[in-house]
């Protein structure tokens, strides 16, 4: 049981931690696009990988849920 | 909606641009070359498939299914982020051709950019190379811009209609030039 909860903790653990940095590269993406980029075109583009990367981190957090849930 | 309203509202307009000067020419590379990478990143997305289509049977005997399912998402996100990365770059490797100038602005990764800039006075010859099957059809190459500094040259790459390009830089450049014959 105690080895049981510890392997969860380090799944929260590594999970919590791909999904920052995800975000942290998704971030550094959108200000380049934003910040850097003339046009229309760019805008566009980082409104789509916006939307795009919230879906998909939001079907892996309930897939994550999902297994936390199992357990 | 006003807080969306920079999407619509964004002209060419850049870091640096003079009150009077006009864009005349905004160019990125070929989007053949961009497709490309894209659909090479993008098949990636069925390597999970193919792996569940040989082991799927032992995912499932074994309760993996959830495990596996979260493992695709996690690597449909590093696809996402890898395709758009390389749009990025794309969007953001330009030049501009204006009524003054030539800006050359190379995105080599992030937090790494080179901006070049050559004024339309100092051009003295454009050459054109179209070289290969795929270029020649579908009308894209490079355009080099010879200045006055005989080491000096400024290219353009992968452009699409490279021919055109050098007639609307020779046009301007033209027009630079009795401008500034007028002023003397």
């Amino acid at each position: 049981m105690i080895e049981g909860v510890h392997i969860q903790q380090i799944a929260y653990i590594i999970f919590t931690f791909v999904i920052l940095a995800y975000w942290t590269g998704a971030f550094v993406l959108l200000y380049h696009l934003i910040r850097f980029g003339v046009g229309m075109q760019p805008k566009k583009i980082a409104i789509i990988f916006f939307a795009g990367s919230l879906a998909l981190s939001l079907i892996a957090t309930l897939f994550f849920a999902q297994i936390a849930l199992m357990n | 909606m006003k807080f969306f309203d920079f999407i619509s509202q964004t002209s060419y307009s850049f870091e640096g641009k003079k009150g009077d000067e006009n864009v005349e020419l905004f160019l990125h590379r070929h989007w053949f070359g961009i497709t490309n990478k894209v659909i090479f990143i993008a098949l990636g997305a069925i390597i999970p498939l193919v792996v569940f289509l040989i082991f799927g049977k032992i995912i499932v005997d074994n309760n993996l299914l959830p495990y596996f399912m979260l493992a695709w998402a996690s690597f449909l996100m590093l696809i996402w982020f890898l395709i758009f990365y390389s749009l990025t770059m794309y969007t953001l490797d330009y030049w501009i051709v204006t009524d003054e100038r030539i800006i050359d602005n190379k995105q080599n990764g992030f937090f790494d950019r080179t901006i070049s800039e050559l004024d339309l006075s100092s051009i003295q010859d454009i050459k054109v190379t179209l070289s290969g099957l795929v270029p020649t059809f579908l009308n894209f190459g490079y355009v080099e811009v010879q200045t006055a500094a005989t080491d000096k040259h400024f290219t353009f790459e992968e452009v699409p209609r490279p021919q055109d390009v050098k007639d609307v830089i020779m046009e301007l450049a033209d027009k630079e030039e009795r401008r500034e014959g007028l002023k003397r």
